[in-house]
C-alpha cells in the first residue's frame, strides 16, 4: 500500500488518503480481504497525524469501503455502495460534465475524447463494479 | 482527566509599555497537537513562557493540566517536557553531568527511551553543552524532555538549525508521542510544511492577537483565493466581507477571502466575471495571506 | 531534593573552598591572639575574646554576603534555574537548596574553628579551667553564626534584585554596598552586646530577609 501525501495542497489530508484507497482499490492494487496498514502504523509511516488517518478510515467504513474485524486489523470490503442508481448517475454526471467542459475549453473534439476515454477505462479493474 | 489540557483566559502581557499579548483567548484539548504560528518577535516564547511560569503574564490567567503555573507541584512538572532548541539547557556544564542531574530529579524516567535515542542522535557525552552544534543541543533536549514520558510536550520552534534529517526524526518522534493516550503536543514552528504535517489545531498570532484559532482543516476550509477574470476594468471592490487580500493587475482581480460560501460566489457572480477559479493554498500560503497586517479575525 | 543540594555544591565548590581557607585562617589568627592573651593575661580576657569577632568575624560576615549575591548573580548569568524549574521541582525547593548550601558553607568555618579552639584547649592544661569564659565563648560563636546567617541573606536578596543589564549601579560601587551592610550589622553587635536583644534584632532581620526572598523569588521571570 504506497500512499503519497501532498500536504501542502488545499486538498484535505485525510480526502486524499480516502481517494487513494479508492483509486487504489479501483485499479486493481488492492482487492477484497486485502489487509491495510493500521492507524498507527500508517501516521508514523507517512509522518501525519494520527487522527487525520483515523478520520479517512472512519469514512471508508462508513462508506462500506473497507471493513473493521476486532482483534485482526482493517481489510478491504465487498464494494457494496448504499447510495441509490439515480444518486450515483447524479454524481458521475457531474464529474463527466466537467470533463466534457475542460475538453471543449482546451479544443478537443469529441472523437479524441471519446478515443482517451476509453483508453483510461481500460487502465482499471471493473471486476468489482 | 479534563478535556482541555492548556486554557489561556484573557491572557495579555506588557513589556516595557509595549502589549506583545492582547487580551489572547485559547484552549487546547487533549490528545490534539496544536500548531502555533506566528513571524519572529510576535510572542510565541512569551506565551509559551507564560504557560510554563517562567514569566508572570501582566494580566489574564492560564492553566496548563487545570492548574496555574505557580501552583505547579514537582510531581505536575514531571508530567510536562519542554524542548526549545537546547537554549534552555544550563550551557557550562558537560552533557554527561546535565543528563544525570535530569535523571535524579525525575519521577518517572525511562532510560529506555533515553538510550534510544541518545544512541539515534549520537549525542557526545564528554562535551560541554555550548560546545554542542545547534543540531544536537535540540537533540538533547528532546531526548532529555521525551525519556520523562510527558503529558505534555511544548516545543518551542523545535527544528530551526536543524537539518532535514534531524527535522523528520522530530517529527517522527512527535508522532509517536500523540500515539500514546492521552498526549499533548503544542508547537511554535518557523517550518509551515512540518506544522501542516502533524498539527491538528491552528493558531496564528499577530499584533498581540490570534488572527486564526481553529481547525487546520477548517482554516484550509475557510480561506480560499480566488482568481477572478473580467471582460474589462474590475471593479475597486466587491462589496464582500471577510476579504484578506486583494489585488487588481489588468483584468485580473486575485481575491484572498476568508469564510468563502455560496453567497459570496453569488455576489462576485453578480458582477459578470468571465471566470473564477480557485488557487489552491497550501498552509504557508495561508499564513503569509493572514500576517499581512490589515488581515480579518478567523476564530473557530 | 538532595539532588538540587548537590548539583548545588558542584557548582559553588570552588569559591567555596576560597572562603573555607580565607576564614577558617582569619578566625585562627584571631584565635591565636586569645590564646597569647590567655597565657600572659595583660589585658584581661574579654579584649581579645572579641578579637575572633574582630577579625575573623569581619571577614566571615563580609564573605558570607558576598557568597550570597555570587550564589544569585550566577544562577542568572548561567540560567540554571531557568532549566531546573521546568524539570519536576518548584521554584521553592530551588531556593531552599540555594539556602541550604550556603548555609553549610557559611556555618562550617564557624564549626570547624570551635571544633578547633575546643581541641587546642584541651592540650592547654593552664587554661583548662576556662568554666567562666565558656558562656562567653559559646556566646560569641552564636552571635556569629547570626551574623553570617543575617549577612548571606542580605547577600541572597540584593543578588536576586541587582541587575547588570539594567546598570542602576555598576559592580564596584555594589561591592561597597555588600561592605557596608556588613559592618553595619557588626556595629550593631558591639553597640548591643552580645546578648539577646543582639540575637532577637539578628534573628528577625534574617527571618524578614528570607521570607521576602521566597516571597520574590516566586514570582520574579526566569
Amino acid at each position: 500500500m504506497q500512499i503519497q501525501i501532498d500536504n501542502s495542497s488545499n486538498y484535505p489530508v485525510y480526502q486524499q488518503v480516502i481517494d487513494q484507497i479508492k483509486r487504489d482499490i479501483a485499479l486493481g492494487r488492492l482487492r477484497k480481504n486485502d489487509q491495510l496498514l493500521t492507524v498507527r502504523q500508517l501516521a508514523a509511516e507517512l509522518v501525519i497525524n494520527p487522527n487525520t488517518i483515523a478520520k479517512a478510515y472512519r469514512q471508508l467504513e462508513q462508506e462500506g469501503v473497507i471493513t473493521t474485524k476486532k482483534g485482526s486489523g482493517t481489510f478491504i470490503a465487498q464494494l457494496d455502495s448504499q447510495l441509490s442508481q439515480s444518486v450515483r448517475k447524479k454524481i458521475i454526471d457531474q464529474q463527466i460534465e466537467r470533463l466534457v467542459v475542460d475538453a471543449i475549453h482546451m479544443q478537443v473534439d469529441r472523437e479524441k475524447l471519446s478515443q482517451w476515454f476509453s483508453q483510461s477505462l481500460d487502465q482499471f479493474n471493473w471486476e468489482q463494479a | 482527566m479534563s478535556e482541555r489540557v492548556i486554557e489561556i483566559e484573557h491572557l495579555t502581557k506588557y513589556y516595557d509599555g509595549r502589549c506583545v499579548l492582547d487580551d489572547l483567548c485559547l484552549s487546547i484539548p487533549r490528545g490534539s497537537v496544536y500548531g502555533l504560528l506566528g513571524r519572529n518577535g510576535v510572542g510565541k516564547t512569551t506565551l509559551i513562557r507564560i504557560l510554563l511560569g517562567l514569566e508572570p503574564p501582566t494580566r489574564g490567567r492560564v492553566k496548563i493540566n487545570q492548574i496555574e503555573p505557580q501552583d505547579l507541584t514537582a510531581l505536575d512538572r514531571s508530567k510536562i517536557g519542554y524542548v526549545a532548541e537546547g537554549h534552555n539547557l544550563i550551557q557550562r556544564y558537560k552533557v554527561e553531568k546535565l543528563i544525570n542531574l535530569c535523571k535524579d530529579i525525575a519521577i518517572n524516567w525511562d532510560n529506555d527511551i533515553f538510550k534510544k535515542l541518545t544512541d539515534l542522535f549520537n549525542i557526545p557525552m564528554q562535551r560541554r553543552v555550548k560546545e554542542l552544534s545547534t543540531g544536537m543541543r535540540a537533540q538533547l533536549n528532546l531526548a532529555l524532555s521525551l525519556s520523562i514520558d510527558p503529558e505534555i510536550l511544548i516545543l518551542d520552534d523545535p527544528s530551526l538549525g536543524l537539518d532535514t534529517v534531524v527535522r523528520r526524526q522530530f517529527l517522527e518522534l512527535a508522532i509517536e508521542v500523540i500515539q500514546k493516550e492521552g498526549r499533548t503536543i503544542l508547537f511554535s514552528s518557523h517550518i509551515l510544511s512540518d506544522v501542516e504535517r502533524i498539527a491538528d489545531h491552528i493558531g496564528i498570532l499577530l499584533g498581540g492577537q490570534l488572527v486564526a484559532n481553529c481547525t487546520l482543516e477548517s482554516l484550509k476550509d475557510r480561506v480560499k483565493k480566488l482568481r477572478i477574470i473580467f471582460s474589462d476594468q474590475p471593479p475597486s471592490t466587491l462589496y464582500l466581507t471577510d476579504v484578506i487580500n486583494q489585488k487588481i493587475k489588468h483584468r485580473e482581480m486575485t481575491l484572498t477571502i476568508a469564510n468563502y460560501n455560496e453567497q459570496k460566489q453569488r455576489l462576485i457572480e453578480a458582477y459578470y466575471p468571465e471566470s473564477i477559479d480557485e488557487i489552491p493554498l497550501s498552509l504557508e500560503d495561508i499564513f503569509i495571506e493572514c500576517t499581512d497586517p490589515q488581515t480579518v479575525s478567523l476564530s473557530a | 531534593m538532595w539532588t538540587l543540594v548537590k548539583r548545588e555544591l558542584s557548582d559553588v565548590v570552588i569559591f567555596l573552598i576560597t572562603i573555607q581557607i580565607i576564614t577558617i585562617t582569619a578566625l585562627a589568627i584571631s584565635g591565636s591572639y586569645l590564646f597569647e592573651a590567655l597565657e600572659d593575661k595583660p589585658y584581661g580576657l574579654p579584649i581579645h575574646m572579641y578579637s575572633i569577632l574582630t577579625i575573623g568575624g569581619i571577614i566571615l560576615t563580609w564573605l558570607a554576603s558576598i557568597f550570597g549575591c555570587y550564589q544569585m548573580q550566577t544562577d542568572k548569568t548561567h540560567k540554571v534555574s531557568t532549566f531546573l524549574c521546568t524539570l519536576a521541582a518548584t521554584r521553592q525547593t530551588i531556593l531552599l537548596s540555594r539556602i541550604i548550601t550556603g548555609l553549610i558553607f557559611t556555618l562550617l568555618p564557624i564549626i570547624l574553628t570551635a571544633i578547633m579552639f575546643y581541641i587546642a584547649l584541651q592540650f592547654h592544661p593552664r587554661v583548662f579551667d576556662l568554666g567562666q569564659y565558656s558562656t562567653i565563648l559559646i556566646k560569641m560563636f552564636f552571635t556569629l553564626t547570626l551574623l553570617a546567617i543575617t549577612n548571606y541573606a542580605f547577600g541572597l536578596q540584593l543578588g536576586l534584585s541587582f541587575d547588570k543589564d539594567q546598570k542602576q549601579i555598576d559592580a564596584g560601587k555594589f561591592l561597597l554596598l555588600l561592605t557596608a551592610i556588613s559592618l553595619l550589622l557588626i556595629i550593631l553587635v558591639y553597640l548591643k552586646g552580645i546578648g539577646l536583644t543582639c540575637w532577637m534584632i539578628l534573628l528577625l532581620l534574617s527571618t524578614c530577609s528570607f521570607w521576602l526572598l521566597f516571597n520574590k523569588y516566586t514570582k520574579v521571570p526566569l
